[in-house]
């Protein structure tokens, strides 16, 4: 028996394993409130779920990382943001914000394309006009486009509003008035004689590449800079923001997979979603389980015999077929799941616990508490209850892993709640669409990993616990 | 080494190693067992006596921390046994065990009858059937029903699991048998039946027995000689009859005035304190800071030497310095 | 006699848990209008077939629709379609016991057939095949390593141990056999990355042997080392837990060799808790069964219900579910029989 709650932290201390086991525990509690807190609770379906908000992300590229041990350096995907634009009152009275972009040029490769997103216009008068410079790193310019923002419909009354709830996204680079500009940009500094159509095939070479080397073919390292001029016609005219994409084939810590999502945001998101499923359904379950445990074998009689017969049959059910069959028909909330998981979570622990409760039941100071005169009830909470815990809350823990790894499994093969973003959502995508076949490392394993971390990190967590239950597994 | 005796322990060191500490549980202790003859080992919980027990059959755990000593047992040393040799030649050859608690001492997997006559078998080259002919005897012997040889030990009482036991140790006819408290987990009644049937089978086969308890009442009963063990070591040791009239170390002493007299007036007294921590004992005499007789200077400074009062009566104590012969 | 009484028990239990299983799929299906479907493809099977023999003998077209409409409603109203579904229900538990489950719309044998029935016989040997190697496997490694570790507790041996099986309680198995594929075929190409047999099967009985065996390999790696950790961790304390106990010392007194003291005395009464743990992971055994086949496509039940549960296949998904708690049933009842006889203690 415990004799006391500080003997049992102290012994459930005393080995690396819990230690490790609570490190680890509090890297998923710290990543989940990150998560939890910057990103708003709709992301998932919002965003996530959204084709069209990573449509400027290159699809299944792998990390931007992996530039450090390639002879071949990869062009990452930048999206670039520019710092406070420098505003001023033009000697026309127009009003000028000049945004300034930075690149810093160092791979072997061109980006994939070159586009600009424009979110949030007002307007009052004439719609604001902009135009996109390029500063290469040998100082030569180039005066890439001018873009107007589209009239006043017939309709409309001030303040004109543009591109508020989705911004504009301008494809710079399949503009034929850029190819034009490039083309008499390349007259005039280098002589060359190339139609727009030609430079139109590839146009990111010619805005990157360097004249020296061969013809276009390899890029001009160094320092470029975009500059993007917005002049507006009224003073109170405004624009939200204005950012610069370059497509890559290689972005971020995580890589992208084949919708063009972040993995490294899928994975962050994945931490509170797994964290959340464990948790609940394991507290859940053991409550139920436990005290239905407790009282059955407690009480005795009828009622025990009615609780060990229900949780005896539901105990013995194959689970996953069972699971897969009722999701099947319910739909695949994550409500559903946990549900599920509860109904079929619980008779381990009632079954676990009525044999704690049957053997305390006989013990002398149970025996004393009932000759005092205490209320069966008061037995229970007061004098079984701190028995039984040190086991419940150990088979608890252990419960944990065992749900999110089922959560895990259910969404691999499909039956997840798709409006949330969990690992094995992640890689059941991944393995439908191939993704072993064609070695899309980056997207297999991070996922996979944080599922084993976590469940890890509860097993770990629990075998600690047990020394403290069982004292002939004590080391020394 | 001496006529007569069926046993003599010599030196006799068992230590423990336990969470970085040593536990002395067994220290330099010395006693002989005459033929046929009942030994009682007397003293508090935790002094030792299962240990030594323990040490004599040679079961010792995965943390010892020293054993060694003098031992023979039927005119053979068995201190220089290989543990090989010592298994087949000692074990339940010589000696024999009835342990602590009967409750877990058989396999609950395998029949009764089988366990009992599983050394015939293994070590005495018995095939199967006599054997378990030769355990059903044992089984008689100890007044259980021939039948009991075809149960599992979990259909059985305490009781008969207890009998059981004692049958297991006399199968094999050992000269000496250990009995680790063979009475404290039964009731009183099936107490009265093992003492007795004890008695009997000990006038019947001219056993020697060491009786392991803490019982002085029942030590009284069955023991010829007695060895009282405080704190790891023997502090007195000698004839029943003698000890238990003329006690001479303080601590038996204060046991026997501490029992309760039912028709006498005598008001209740006990010894003070309590029995020494095995790892860290206390420096000279272990049971100096209880004793009320104590000498400053001497039996807080130095061990006692072991000192003949009579014959066969030994008692290790400095008030009797001066007795020594 | 006693051990007869202790497997009726268990037996009547175990058929109390598929009879449930039954009861409940049959229900939910029918309260769901599931059960409406499978029997109207089941109708429209049978018109169909109708409609080819008699068309035979009866050429004029408006009495051949004619013939088949009689014909549809008669079957209609013999399997209870008319009527609503909670009176069917006698009839649908019937139906499913005798294994007659319907035809599934989108799959067919090798020799195809589309019954369900027939499907999931094709693929049931495979994944027994496939699920009994594992579970041996795992077994004897779980006993031969927990057993050595149970004598050596404390050493760093026996942490690392503890570390390893919390890893593999931890690892998904579908996960690892994805990780497997993309290092073992992908990278190093030593495995194929799926299916029982290469396309085309070769030549000889040997040959396929040893074709079908490498086919095996990963998934069966795969699934022993999802759960040799736990089943080594648990022989080891079982052992531990037993090597403890009064009745091993007395053995050792008695002079009996330590071979016979860790066969007789240790292993022996280990067994009835380690099969225990066997018993325990059945259940996640299929489980296993169903996620490792599909990660690497092997034919077997497990693949068919992923195949059923993408394409929505009622009819499979039912008969699959009734078929998964069968053998899982029998295969417990077995092991419930090992125990019984292992363990002199339950026979009550």
């Amino acid at each position: 028996m415990i004799s006391s709650r500080k003997e049992a932290i102290q012994i459930f201390l005393s080995s690396t394993v819990s230690k490790l086991g609570i490190i680890l525990l509090v890297v998923l509690l710290v990543f989940s409130i990150y998560a939890l807190t910057a990103f708003p609770p709709d992301y998932g379906k919002l965003i996530w779920n959204n084709p069209k908000a990573w449509e400027n992300y290159p699809k299944s590229a792998p990390p931007a990382w992996i530039n450090m041990f390639a002879p071949f350096k990869h062009f990452e995907h930048k999206i670039l943001t520019s710092s406070e634009p420098v505003v001023f009152k033009a000697p026309d009275g127009t009003t000028k914000m000049i945004y300034y972009f930075d690149l810093d040029y160092t791979a072997d490769e061109f980006p994939t394309f070159l586009s600009m997103s424009v979110k949030g216009v007002k307007y009052w008068k004439s719609p604001p006009v902009i135009a996109v410079k390029l500063m290469q790193p040998n100082g030569k310019v180039i005066d890439i486009m001018s873009f107007a923002v589209s009239p006043p419909r017939s309709e409309e009354k001030p303040p004109y509003i543009r591109f508020s709830k989705e911004p504009l996204t301008l494809k710079i680079d399949s503009d034929t008035s850029v190819w034009r500009s490039i083309s008499a940009f390349l007259k005039e500094n280098y002589g060359l004689n190339l139609s727009p159509s030609k430079i139109g095939e590839n146009p990111e070479r010619f805005l990157f590449g360097s004249h020296e080397e061969g013809n276009f073919s390899t890029p001009m390292k160094g320092k470029y800079r975009f500059e993007v001029v917005a002049t507006l016609y009224d003073d109170k005219d405004s624009i939200d923001k204005i950012s610069l994409v370059l497509g890559g084939s290689v972005y971020g810590l995580l890589g992208t997979d084949v919708i063009g999502r972040d993995i490294a945001i899928g994975v962050l998101l994945g931490f509170p979603t797994s964290l959340f499923i464990g948790i609940v359904t394991s507290v859940i379950v053991t409550l139920i389980g436990g005290l239905l445990g407790i009282v059955g074998g407690y009480v005795g009689g009828k009622t025990d015999e009615v609780i060990q017969r229900i949780s005896d049959v539901v105990y013995n059910l194959p689970l996953l077929p069972l699971t897969i069959f009722l999701i099947f028909l319910m739909g695949s909330s994550i409500w559903n799941i946990v549900l599920i998981l509860i109904i079929f979570g619980w008779p381990g622990l009632t079954i676990l616990t009525r044999s704690i409760a049957l053997q305390l039941r006989e013990s002398q100071f149970i025996e004393a508490a009932k000759a005092f005169g205490s209320s069966s009830r008061r037995i229970i909470f007061k004098h079984m209850l701190p028995q039984v815990t040190p086991f419940i809350v150990a088979q608890m823990i252990f419960y944990v892993p065992t749900f999110i790894l089922l959560e895990a499994a259910l969404s691999f093969l499909g039956l997840g709640d798709p409006s949330l973003p969990t690992w094995g959502q992640m890689l059941e995508l991944g393995f439908r669409n191939g993704a072993i076949y064609m070695g899309l490392w980056w997207w297999i394993i991070p996922p996979g990993i944080m599922i084993v971390l976590t469940a890890f990190t509860f097993v770990l967590i629990a075998l600690g616990m047990e020394p403290v239950v069982n004292p002939r597994l004590r080391r020394g | 080494m001496t006529e007569g005796e069926i046993l003599t322990v010599r030196n006799l060191f068992l230590y423990y190693s336990s969470r970085g500490s040593i536990v002395r549980a067994v220290d330099d202790i010395s006693f002989e067992l005459p033929e046929k003859s009942a030994l009682a080992l007397v003293g508090e919980s935790g002094c030792g006596k299962s240990s030594t027990a323990i040490a004599l059959m040679r079961l010792l755990p995965p943390n010892t921390a020293r054993y060694e000593g003098r031992v023979q047992m039927n005119g053979l040393d068995v201190s220089n046994l290989s543990e090989e040799e010592f298994r087949k030649k000692v074990r339940w050859r010589i000696i024999s065990m009835v342990f602590q608690g009967a409750l877990n001492a058989l396999n609950p997997v395998l029949k009764v009858g089988f366990q009992v006559a599983e050394p015939l078998i293994h070590n005495f080259g018995y095939k199967k059937k006599e054997a378990l002919a030769l355990a059903e005897k044992a089984l008689e012997d100890v007044g259980l029903p021939r039948a009991v040889a075809e149960r599992y030990p979990h259909e059985l009482s305490g009781g008969m699991k207890q009998r059981v036991c004692i049958a297991m140790s006399l199968v094999t006819k050992p000269k000496i048998v250990i009995l680790d408290e063979p009475t404290s987990a039964l009731d009183i009644i099936t107490q009265a039946n093992i003492i007795n049937l004890l008695k009997q089978l000990k006038k019947e086969r001219g056993l020697s027995y060491i009786f392991i308890t803490h019982d002085l009442a029942l030590s009284s009963e069955l023991a010829d000689y007695v060895a009282v063990m405080y704190g790891g070591k023997i502090v007195e040791r000698g004839p029943a009859d003698d000890l238990y009239v003329s006690p001479a170390h303080p601590y038996m002493k204060m046991l026997l005035n501490s029992i309760p007299r039912l028709r006498q007036d005598v008001s209740l007294s006990f010894i003070p304190g309590a029995p020494p921590d095995l790892r860290n004992p206390p420096p000279g005499c272990r049971f100096h800071p209880r004793c009320p007789f104590k000498i400053k200077g001497k039996c807080d400074v130095k061990e006692p030497p072991v000192v003949k009062l009579r014959k066969d009566h030994y008692v290790a104590c400095w008030l009797y310095e001066e007795e020594s012969e | 006699m006693r051990l007869a009484r202790a497997l009726a028990v268990r037996a009547i239990n175990l058929l109390l848990v598929l009879f449930l299983v039954l009861f409940l799929v049959v229900i939910i299906i029918g309260a769901t209008g599931t059960s409406d479907k499978i029997l109207m493809s089941m109708v429209r099977e049978e018109v169909s077939t109708y409609r080819q023999v008699i068309s035979r003998t009866i050429t004029d077209p408006e009495a051949l629709n004619k013939a088949v409409e009689t014909y549809r409603q008669e079957l209609i109203k013999a399997y209870g379609l008319d009527r609503p579904w909670y009176t069917r229900i006698g009839d649908m538990l019937m139906r499913i016991i005798v294994l007659d489950l319907g035809t599934s719309k989108s799959l067919q044998t090798f020799s195809g057939s589309n019954k369900v029935i027939d499907l999931i016989m094709e693929r049931l040997p495979n994944t027994v095949l496939l699920v009994t190697t594992a579970t041996v496997l795992t077994f004897l490694i779980g006993l031969f390593v927990g057993v050595k570790l149970a004598t050596a507790i404390g050493s760093k041996l026996d942490r690392a141990l503890t570390y390893f099986s919390a890893i593999s309680y931890a690892l998904p198995t579908w996960w690892t056999g994805i990780i497997f594929i993309l290092v073992f075929y992908f990278y190093l190409r030593i495995f194929p990355p799926g299916g029982m047999y290469s396309v085309p099967p070769p030549e000889g009985e040997f040959a396929r042997f040893l074709d079908l065996l490498w086919h095996a390999t990963l998934p069966i790696i795969v699934l022993v080392l999802a759960t040799v950790g736990s089943s080594i961790y648990v022989t080891r304390t079982v052992v531990i837990n037993i090597a403890q106990e009064d009745f091993v010392t007395v053995a050792r007194a008695k002079g009996l060799s330590e071979r016979i003291v860790r066969w007789r005395y240790i292993a022996r009464v280990a067994a009835p808790p380690i099969l225990t743990q066997l018993i325990l992971g059945l259940a996640g055994s299929i489980g296993g069964a169903i996620l490792t086949e599909t990660v690497f496509g092997w034919p077997g039940m497990g693949l068919l219900f992923y195949q059923a549960i993408t394409s929505g296949d009622e009819a499979l998904i039912l008969g699959l579910v009734y078929v998964f708690t069968l053998v899982y049933v029998v295969a417990r009842f077995i092991l419930e029989v090992l125990y019984v006889i292992l363990d002199p203690r339950v026979r009550i």
